[in-house]
């Protein structure tokens, strides 16, 4: 998985335009606890890797969040 | 006629005092009193010729037209119970109909006519507590319920419409709603003949949008009626050059579905008239009428945009059930109805008419809404079409009005399903839209993008999954009413990702 995969699949599920690597789910995405949720079916979907709930509450960046689903992938 | 205890007698004393009146007009021809009876009896004689005897069931699978009538009315005079369905049903579906009400015999187009006039005391004894005719509800997945209407709960429902809507011997009516269904055959039907009023019929088909303008235009029609989507197609194919003069209408019902303001406010606009559109409610299971808002009068509207479908007809009686317990005016619930046309049950059904019935006198609608101070009904959705998110409860029909608007979108249908992770519902949306060809996938993505940030800017949530269809597969009824349980079933059994009617995304 690219982080310009991960990028264009949050822009989707969150509906947002432009969302960058840096940004913070909370402050910057105003994603709440059961986007977060529907954000990981989606990745499961689309990706086939689960996400773990306590990835989903500690992941604060989308960096982050690719981070775990990229050591995920290659483990 | 308050004499009359069955239809039937009315259909004879009009054959018998104006013979020559025409009963109704369908593609240009005209069809009388008289002519109607004779076909109707040779339909008994026959009926009863062929072994059919009172109380057997007959199935009706007829289309909009002449046909359609000596059938329905020959069952009555033989004491059988007619069971309309869709004429379209392909021989497995109408094999299915057959199964679950045991029907001895299917009447299609061609098969009226035939047979000889039946001498008096051939025919059974038709009591008003007969059932007069059996009405598939239609809309679900699961099997459909057969609702039981007996001869007087019939006319006691067409005489509540009568009164309820005001309906008076100058009343033209034109219709192209299915006669083998309710509200078609009842309300636009059986009402004028009852009253001997006017009724120019129209083949069925919700796309025939001119034929049915025209039609209104022609025999300066007074009275019609449509779900809402009918109405808004109406507006959106109508001739801008050419509008249609429909300065006759005194009522444009608009039931069966969700009423929208903005159909009905776009609708007069478009047409140049005002205060014809009624908001209308009413279900099978209560024969077919219970309530609609007052013409000549604008809308009632809640803050929240809902249209109010008005006051109950006379001698129905509403209320709200709230965990079990009448609710209080103002109070969101399931619809209950009291009414003397309520059904006596599902055909061979008894646990569906016993989950029916709350505390014997009312029927539990299935419907969510509530009541105001002045007794008006508000319908919020299907107690099914109440999307639980995030301890909130949206409304499938409030999802679907606030992006139908938008023009690359031709509907769109909200369905709540189990999330994968023990979260309760998800809400799912699945939106068709106008587009012939997929465009590239930016296109898609923008467009979803859009419906997200809009419905979160409105209602504070945001929809599980977005997923864009071909145009034309949001399933509907015949009548116009959206089938959420049948997509459901489709998108679960993977029917809509193997037909290639997901568009994006491909996840």
């Amino acid at each position: 998985m690219k982080m310009e995969e991960l990028l264009d699949l949050i822009e989707v599920q969150l509906g947002k335009k432009r969302v960058r690597a840096s940004d913070h789910f909370i402050n910057d995405l105003q994603a709440e606890s059961l986007d977060m949720v529907h954000l990981a079916s989606a990745i499961e979907d689309r990706f086939g890797i689960m996400v773990p709930e306590k990835i989903l509450a500690q992941a604060k960046t989308v960096q982050e969040l690719f981070d775990f689903l990229t050591t995920q992938t290659t483990a | 006629m308050p004499g009359f205890s069955i239809l039937t007698d009315v259909l004879e004393f009009r054959a018998k005092s104006v013979p020559d009146q025409v009963a109704f007009s369908f593609e240009e021809k005209k069809y009388t009193y008289g002519w109607l009876y004779r076909e109707a009896r040779q339909t008994a004689a026959h009926l009863v010729d062929t072994g059919i005897r009172k109380g057997d069931r007959v199935l009706l699978a007829i289309p909009n037209g002449p046909a359609f009538f000596p059938a329905f009315f020959g069952c009555m005079w033989a004491g059988a119970i007619a069971v309309p369905v869709f004429p379209g049903a392909g021989p497995e579906r109408l094999a299915h109909y057959e199964g679950l009400c045991g029907s001895r015999l299917t009447l299609g187009p061609d098969l009226f006519g035939t047979g000889k006039v039946s001498g008096p005391g051939l025919l059974p004894e038709v009591a008003a507590d007969d059932i007069a005719f059996i009405q598939y509800t239609s809309g679900s997945t699961s099997d459909p319920k057969g609702v039981q209407i007996s001869h007087a709960g019939l006319l006691t429902n067409i005489r509540q419409l009568i009164a309820g809507m005001e309906i008076n011997d100058q009343d033209i009516f034109v219709s192209w709603l299915p006669v083998y269904h309710d509200m078609g055959l009842i309300l636009m039907a059986l009402v004028p003949f009852y009253l001997g009023i006017k009724l120019v019929l129209l083949p069925s088909s919700l796309r025939q949008v001119h034929t049915w303008l025209r039609a209104l235009e022609r025999h300066r029609g007074t009275f019609t009626a449509a779900p809402d989507l009918a109405y808004r197609l109406a507006v959106a194919w109508r001739n801008a050059d050419h509008p249609y003069d429909l300065s006759s209408l005194r009522v444009a019902l608009n039931a069966a579905e969700p009423v929208r303001l903005s159909t009905i406010l776009e609708f007069e606009e478009a047409f140049g008239i005002r205060h014809i559109m009624t908001a209308g409610y009413g279900l099978a299971e209560a024969t077919v009428g219970v309530c609609m808002s007052a013409p000549g009068r604008p809308p009632k509207t809640d803050p929240a945009g809902h249209v109010s479908v008005g006051h109950p007809f006379p001698g129905i009686s509403l209320a709200i059930l709230k965990d079990e317990r009448l609710a209080a005016t103002g109070e969101t619930g399931e619809i209950l109805i009291k009414s003397p046309a309520n059904t006596p049950g599902y055909f061979n059904n008894p646990a569906g008419t016993l989950a029916l019935y709350w505390e014997k006198e009312y029927i539990r609608t299935g419907d969510i809404g509530y009541l105001d101070a002045d007794g008006r009904l508000f319908v919020l959705g299907r107690i099914k079409q109440v999307i639980k998110v995030g301890g909130r409860s949206l409304y499938a029909a409030d999802l679907e009005e606030s992006i139908d608007g938008h023009p690359n979108i031709r509907h769109a249908a909200a369905l709540g399903l189990e999330g994968k992770d023990g979260e309760g519902e998800a809400l799912y949306l699945f939106v068709e839209t106008r587009w012939h060809r997929t465009p590239e996938r930016a296109v898609c993505k923008d467009l979803v993008i859009e419906i997200i940030q809009h419905i979160h800017d409105r209602f504070g949530v945001r929809p599980a999954r977005v997923y864009l269809l071909r145009a034309k597969t949001i399933p509907f009824t015949f009548n116009g009413k959206k089938q959420h349980g049948l997509l459901k079933q489709w998108w679960s059994e993977g029917k809509l990702r193997k037909g290639n009617t997901v568009i994006y995304p491909d996840y």
